[in-house]
């Protein structure tokens, strides 16, 4: 039995590996980090939402640091709005253009709480531009902004009802207007869902290149280091190099994922960690914010139809996808790792291993880059179907082509097959060079070396 | 029980590596596996563990093919090391799971070996922070870890200061003693004198020399001849066919055709009244045979 063995190999491998510095260091920092930021993605939201509503706002009810509003409707369109003073809940004057010409000097060295705000048309479009006391200093520029888009937003409203528009309908008519483009026989996605299916793909990428990537590094870094300090003669007494490459390989694919799922643990915990007092705590005032900045008309829908649309974008996520995750990893961390235990089987000095992992590491980024550049324009054409089938860029492409339902399951198998094909393949090259090879000392050995001795 | 090589050959592309090797270590003991540098000793050594394919020949250990994975077989490379970076006892517990020891076994082997190594105080160490000499003692207590029927010693004394490289010689003599077949490689011919009864010479992958050390000292008959004496022989000497190889404080060392000449020699000195100080008349040393044999070539691998 060529392989009998891999199993010692993979435990002290797999322990050796996990007990660096660098692992240890590196997955420490990156899951504070990730579970930082994940908190921070929950939490501060809420600090936003707060400000917007604790800092004054017309349902907020708390004082703002802008005690007089002067408003000058220059559009010509008879339209008042000192009611908005019981709103906001401090002073509101309409002025006329001169008295605004007059005051706006007098705000530079103002120390009072003032504001101007001029509404015009330009270019057949409204315009509010806003100026606040210049010597105030506890004047909050947030408080500033909530009362220039609240003022747009009810001289607008004010505007549409001057039309005859009712009110019940005036959230309708303010919101933005969703579109989509479908190609006839293809699924209708829309703007959100195209974000959506654009930016995950590509963070998707990058996350599996790096631990796919970086730890089959690892396996040639280790193996070069057997053959520089000689030991491996000695290891090759007690166990066959297919073995002592596979022990190798296993192992590092178990500490990359064991490293991933840590991480991914960790931005969960950060995340749950967060929840009694991040955004979803607080998502009927949530709704009510993200609802305004989506549609601009605040409302619950608003908010319902971007979280509809997000989930909506990821068309395959079931158990299946978890499989697919795992099988592509591994088989992808198959594929690398032996080109990888190749090139560091084929230095006997450490010096020379930069060199020789050169060709992995441009088929690896070769690889990356066919996955990576379809998702950035986000359409389906032939590098997209290639960067899927071909074995050095589905392992970075599969997973959220078929989660998004880019793909189905039929598709994913064959690909996942192509890519098992290809690891069997490199497998049998392998075994067959990586005998002839492992003893080798001096310089170190160029493909063309390795082809001959697989013959 | 034997340990028996037959026909061993090796090419590497047109350069023949080991042509027709043909040994025998038929009973516990040391055997002597010498060479140049370059000889194909490693070489030969690899094909032996089955780590190298070979040409063709055949292993034999108790009458059947000899399979590395299957015998207890320590193996001390000339060419070897350990993890530099990992904790010494892990990696000795390594080597014994691969040697399909449980932990609980191994530790009372490593508890043995690594106090009669005296290098108890370094089983927490990184194997970089162990001086050269250190890591030799650890590396022969991983050969020996699995208490093993056959030992490979490769150049197991090179680099020794001499005191641990009299642990290393009563670690071998121990191991003889035990029952071990052992079959060791050095460049020093002291030691191989001290240790082998038998041998085998290497030289461009050819054997150049075979068999028991004292047959082949005897079949050769005392041929070197050091003498001493108050007033000059140098005539005497050259009248008798003698050889001078070299003057020395000591004496002058002379080779001899046959041992009749040297007692010729001795009794024209003693008629021609000299006194004679010093004669002494001997077989070859195993130096003097490698180096006849050899030729005084220096190659490298």
């Amino acid at each position: 039995m060529k392989t009998k063995g891999w199993e010692n190999v993979f435990a002290f491998s797999f322990v050796q590996q996990v007990k660096t510095k660098s692992f240890i260091v590196g997955t420490v920092v990156i899951s504070v980090i990730v579970a930082v930021m994940a908190f921070l993605a929950n939490f501060l939201p809420t600090l936003f939402l707060n400000n917007n509503n604790g800092g004054g706002s017309p349902n907020g009810g708390s004082t703002l640091t802008v005690t007089d509003l002067y408003i000058s409707n220059e559009t010509g369109y008879d339209i008042d709005l000192t009611d908005l003073s019981a709103a906001l809940g401090i002073n509101v004057k309409m002025i006329t253009a001169a008295q605004a010409d007059e005051k706006l000097p007098t705000l530079d060295n103002s120390t009072a709480g003032e504001m101007l705000s001029r509404i015009t048309v330009r270019n057949g479009t409204f315009s509010v531009d806003s100026v606040y006391a210049g010597k105030n200093e506890l004047i909050q520029k947030n408080d500033c902004s909530m009362i220039n888009s609240t003022v747009a937003q009810v001289f607008k409203a004010k505007y549409l009802m001057s039309f005859g528009v009712p009110e019940s309908d005036l959230t309708l008519s303010m919101s933005g207007i969703s579109t989509t483009l479908t190609c006839a026989g293809q699924e209708s996605v829309s703007e959100i869902q195209n974000m959506v299916r654009s930016i995950v793909p590509m963070i998707s990428s990058i996350i599996l290149f790096i631990f796919i990537f970086s730890y089959s590094q690892l396996v040639a870094q280790s193996v070069a280091i057997e053959k520089s300090s000689r030991i491996v003669e000695y290891l090759l007494t007690s166990i066959k190099p297919l073995a002592l490459i596979i022990g190798k390989i296993l192992a590092m694919c178990c500490v990359s994922l064991m490293q991933f799922v840590i991480i991914v643990v960790s931005g969960t915990l950060g995340f749950v960690v967060a929840m009694p007092i991040g955004i979803f705590s607080k998502l009927d005032a949530a709704v009510a914010a993200v609802g305004q900045s989506a549609s601009g008309a605040g409302s619950e829908e608003g908010v319902q139809y971007v979280i509809n649309e997000v989930v909506g974008a990821f068309s395959n996520v079931d158990g299946t996808i978890f499989i697919i995750m795992i099988v592509v990893f591994v088989l992808g961390f198959l594929l690398f790792a032996g080109l990888a235990g190749l090139a560091g089987s084929s230095v006997s000095k450490m010096e020379d291993l930069a060199p020789a992992l050169q060709p992995v590491s441009i088929i690896g980024v070769l690889g990356f880059y066919l996955a990576y550049f379809p998702q950035v324009t986000g359409e389906e054409n032939t590098m997209s179907v290639i960067a899927r089938y071909l074995p050095i860029s589905s392992p970075f492409v599969l997973p959220t082509d078929y989660m998004l339902g880019k793909i189905g399951i039929a598709e994913a198998l064959i690909s996942i097959a192509v890519l098992a094909v290809a690891d069997v393949l490199l497998m049998m090259f392998v075994a067959k060079v990586y005998e002839s090879i492992i003893l080798h000392t001096g310089n170190r050995l160029k493909v063309g070396d390795m082809i001959k001795m697989s013959k | 029980m034997a340990f028996k090589i037959e026909h061993l050959s090796k090419k590497f592309g047109e350069k023949v590596a080991v042509e027709d090797l043909s040994f025998e270590i038929p009973e516990p003991g040391i055997f002597a596996f010498l060479g140049t540098n370059g000889a194909g000793k490693s070489t030969s050594i690899r094909m032996i563990l089955g780590m190298l394919a070979k040409d063709s020949g055949t292993v034999e250990w108790n009458g059947k093919p000899f399979d590395v994975m299957k015998e207890k077989v320590g193996y001390l490379a000339e060419e070897r090391g350990l993890y530099p970076k990992y904790n010494i006892l892990e990696q000795m517990y390594y080597f014994a799971s691969l040697k399909g020891m449980s932990k609980r076994d191994a530790t009372p082997a490593i508890d043995y070996l690594f106090s009669r190594l005296k290098i108890d105080e370094y089983r927490k160490s990184r194997a970089e922070q162990l001086s050269k000499g250190n890591q030799q003692k650890v590396q022969l207590a991983a050969a020996l870890l699995c208490n093993p029927d056959i030992i490979i010693l490769d150049e197991p004394l090179s680099g020794l200061d001499p005191v641990n490289a009299d642990l290393f010689k009563s670690i071998i003599r121990e191991e003889r003693d035990n029952g071990k077949y052992i079959m060791m490689s050095s460049h020093q011919m002291e030691t191989i004198e001290e240790f082998c009864e038998d041998l085998v010479l290497l030289h461009h992958g050819q054997v150049v020399m075979q068999g028991n050390l004292n047959d082949i000292k005897r079949r050769r008959g005392r041929e070197n001849l050091t003498v001493k004496a108050d007033k000059p022989f140098g005539g005497i000497a050259q009248e008798c066919g003698l050889t001078l190889i070299e003057e020395t404080p000591n004496g002058s060392y002379y080779k001899v055709k046959t041992e009749d000449d040297a007692g010729a020699f001795l009794k024209k000195m003693i008629d021609n009244g000299i006194n004679v100080i010093k004669f002494d008349l001997r077989e070859p040393s195993l130096h003097e045979l490698f180096v006849e044999k050899c030729g005084g070539e220096a190659n490298e691998d």
